[in-house]
């Protein structure tokens, strides 16, 4: 019975974090109708130089001061990086190849060409080594601090999108990218905070993910970012909450698969969580065709 | 248009040059790497061509592709393994692939058409991306059951046991563990490219065809004009499957490859792969998907050779560190973006290479189908067709260029519903 609450707390710490991962996924879905394959990697890059940047602020010496500093510096990278991604892969695509009946296909493979450089550019410049963080905080308090962090960012990227301009910008885009740039809306870079934003929560969760047990390495980005992707999925893609709800149900379903002796099948069964909730709702859990979507 | 005579006289021609290759192949490339690897670019074109069929022709989605692929290659080889010992193992002469190969490309496109037919059914429900995260979902469950089918849970039960005899993460290599019996030699190879290319072909111009890609434009006009849209997707799921389990067969008993089947070899690159065979070559045109699975595989293979240019190997001397491998695939994946970029619609578009001589009788049968020609993209899309049978092919491809950009805004996503509206405005963002 312990093992299974327990089970339930590590899951939802997890969750939460896949959950913030999720986001980034969502939002440049909802704007742009694009699967953002490079996402992972950017998880990935935020994690490598959030160890560096902890490492060279002191690492546990001061680790108040080298978590918060280590944390920033990461997400403005991983910041910077989204938007170089979208600028380089992304964007050029969008003025051009109209006329053509693969116009959705294209960018999801220049998606995956990026995601692919960007794996194999950290394995050149990080090796394939597993590099481990340094433990700032005792692991009991880590889970607390990840559960936290998650949520007041969920609810600040709410508010975000709910109450501020930038956000009624994002949602008009997403409704009629025609019209909301006929609005005055600047599309394009509108569509790059989009882009920073959901780098940034990939980043946050990278040094949390990474604080709390795990090793980074360069397809660190893969197993994670499948998770997070089908969390997004499952919650219905575009979805902010639908996200949130998602990466939990993930997360909850990976620590209880541990439990059992068929710990090895547990993507198994999150693609099949996925299929299982795509056939009965096609959309996702909390996706409804038709309505606005960020 | 060619008459009866020609035309088996092409036939015996074809037969000819294939079974004169599978003698003469080892004296025309001596050396049994790039031997090996022409084998390969030809698996991949059979690969490339029936992912075209959903992705280009059917203009559904499919990113679990390597999933068929992996079904394909299981199966080809535990019956080929099987079979093989029956007629009593040892070596795999020619006549005996009569016995093996048939029954091979005949299991393993029928049992990859089953799960075509399983992963397709959803079809009906779901919507373009929808889709294509399923059909990764079930390429993902296929890889992963068996990577850890020896590692997870006990060994009982049929199942447990049935899936831990094909060998986890290490791979299948026959009933005695000895391999794959590799039957599959150039006859066999280059036959089955040259049947596929000419079915895939046949089909694309065909009314199956011409309704497939009336379906894409516009599903909710094809359907007013009466085509049954549930019952096209899933045969498009059902006979891409099928060209990919045979694709699949023939890789698993490729002679001078791999003995070994393994999971690993049925991950998301490989369905990557595939994808960009298609969608470099031109999504939807026959000759663009054997151009772009020639093109891929050996674009791989040439920037495996740079590693032993005496530069790089220098450079490496410097940096002990130096991954040369995952330089090889920044720059495979650099290049891949590059050409995305520079040309979206891929090397060829839609068109093909060659003229088409019997047009005459296609075009006459045109009216016939069902194309839906209501708004006014579609009827461009449609004369553009006409055009490019008519056999005028710069005339066509011009006109192709204006009528293709309703099929844009429409074809993008198969499934018309209203929601799908909304992005029409994105495309034609120029900002």
């Amino acid at each position: 019975m312990m093992e299974i609450l327990s089970a339930l707390i590590t899951g939802i710490a997890q969750g939460s974090m896949i959950a913030l991962i999720a986001l980034g996924y969502t939002m440049v879905y909802g704007i742009l109708k694009l699967i953002n394959f490079a996402h992972s990697e950017v998880f990935m890059m935020g994690a490598f130089i959030g160890l560096f940047a902890i490492t060279a602020l002191g690492g546990t010496q001061a680790p108040l001061l080298a978590g918060v500093g280590g944390t920033l510096c990461a997400m403005a990278f991983a910041g910077v990086l989204g938007v170089v991604v979208e600028r380089v892969a992304y964007a050029p695509l969008r003025g051009r190849g109209r006329g053509l009946s693969n116009t959705r296909i294209t960018p999801l493979v220049t998606a995956l060409g990026m995601s692919v450089l960007l794996q194999n550019l950290a394995q050149l410049l990080f090796t394939a080594r597993y590099r481990n963080y340094p433990q700032l905080l005792p692991i009991e308090h880590t889970r607390k601090v990840i559960f936290v962090t998650a949520v007041l960012v969920m609810i600040g990227l709410e508010l975000f999108v709910k109450r501020t301009w930038m956000g009624k910008a994002m949602r008009a885009i997403s409704m009629n990218a025609e019209a909301a740039r006929l609005m005055g809306v600047k599309t394009s870079r509108v569509i790059a905070i989009t882009f920073v934003t959901g780098s940034m929560l990939a980043a946050l969760g990278a040094v949390l993910f990474c604080l709390d047990q795990s090793p980074v390495y360069p397809t660190a980005g893969v197993v994670i970012g499948t998770r997070a992707f089908v969390a997004a999925v499952i919650g219905g893609i575009g979805n902010i909450t639908g996200a949130m709800l998602g990466g939990l149900l993930i997360g909850v379903i990976g620590e209880l698969t541990k439990l059992t002796p068929y710990s090895g099948l547990q993507d198994v069964l999150v693609f099949a969580a996925l299929i299982a909730v795509l056939l009965v709702r096609p959309t996702g859990l909390l996706g409804k065709p038709g309505t606005e979507k960020v | 248009m060619p008459s009866a005579v020609q035309r088996v006289l092409t036939a015996l021609l074809l037969v000819a040059a294939v079974v004169g290759l599978e003698f003469s192949f080892e004296h025309i490339i001596p050396d049994a790497a790039w031997r090996q690897l022409a084998l390969l670019a030809m698996v991949n074109v059979i690969a490339a061509l029936s992912l075209n069929i959903i992705n280009g022709m059917a203009g559904q989605f499919s990113i679990g592709h390597a999933g068929f692929l992996g079904i394909g290659a299981y199966t080809g080889a535990i019956v080929a393994g099987n079979l093989h010992q029956m007629l009593g193992g040892g070596d795999t002469p020619f006549e005996r692939s009569f016995i093996v190969m048939p029954v091979v490309i005949l299991s393993a496109g029928l049992v990859a058409a089953v799960f075509g037919f399983v992963v397709g059914l959803p079809s009906l429900r779901l919507r373009g991306d929808y889709l294509a995260i399923v059909t990764l979902g079930f390429a993902e469950i296929f890889r992963l059951v068996i990577g850890t089918a020896d590692t997870g849970g006990g060994t009982e039960g049929a199942i447990n046991q049935a899936l831990a005899s094909l060998g986890g993460q290490q791979g299948y290599a026959g009933p005695d563990g000895t391999g794959v019996p590799q039957y599959a030699g150039p006859f066999w190879i280059f036959g089955a490219v040259t049947v596929a290319t000419l079915v895939a072909w046949r089909l694309k111009f065909s009314g199956w065809g011409r309704t497939l890609r009336a379906l894409r434009e516009d599903e909710i006009a094809s359907a007013a004009v009466g085509v049954d849209p549930t019952r096209y997707k899933v045969t498009s799921f059902v006979l891409s499957a099928a060209g990919a389990g045979i694709a699949g067969g023939l890789m698993a008993s490729l002679r001078d490859g791999n003995p070994t089947v393994q999971p690993e070899q049925f991950s998301f690159a490989t369905s990557f792969d595939a994808i960009t065979m298609v969608i470099l070559g031109g999504s939807g045109s026959v000759s663009g998907a054997v151009l772009g699975g020639v093109l891929v595989t050996f674009t791989v293979k040439m920037i495996e050779q740079l590693q032993g240019l005496d530069s790089v190997q220098a450079l490496k001397a410097v940096y002990p560190s130096l991954d040369l491998n995952a330089l090889r695939m920044v720059i495979y994946a650099s290049i891949l973006v590059g050409l995305m970029i520079l040309r979206p619609e891929g090397l060829l578009g839609e068109r093909e290479i060659f003229r088409r001589k019997s047009r005459v009788k296609v075009t006459g049968a045109g009216p016939a189908q069902p194309v839906p020609a209501r708004t006014e993209a579609e009827v461009k899309a449609e004369r553009s067709e006409e055009g490019q049978a008519g056999g005028a092919e710069a005339g066509g491809a011009g006109a192709e260029g204006a009528g293709a950009e309703g099929a844009m805004a429409k074809g993008a996503l198969p499934e018309g519903t209203a929601i799908e509206r909304e992005e029409q405005p994105l495309g034609k963002d120029r900002s």
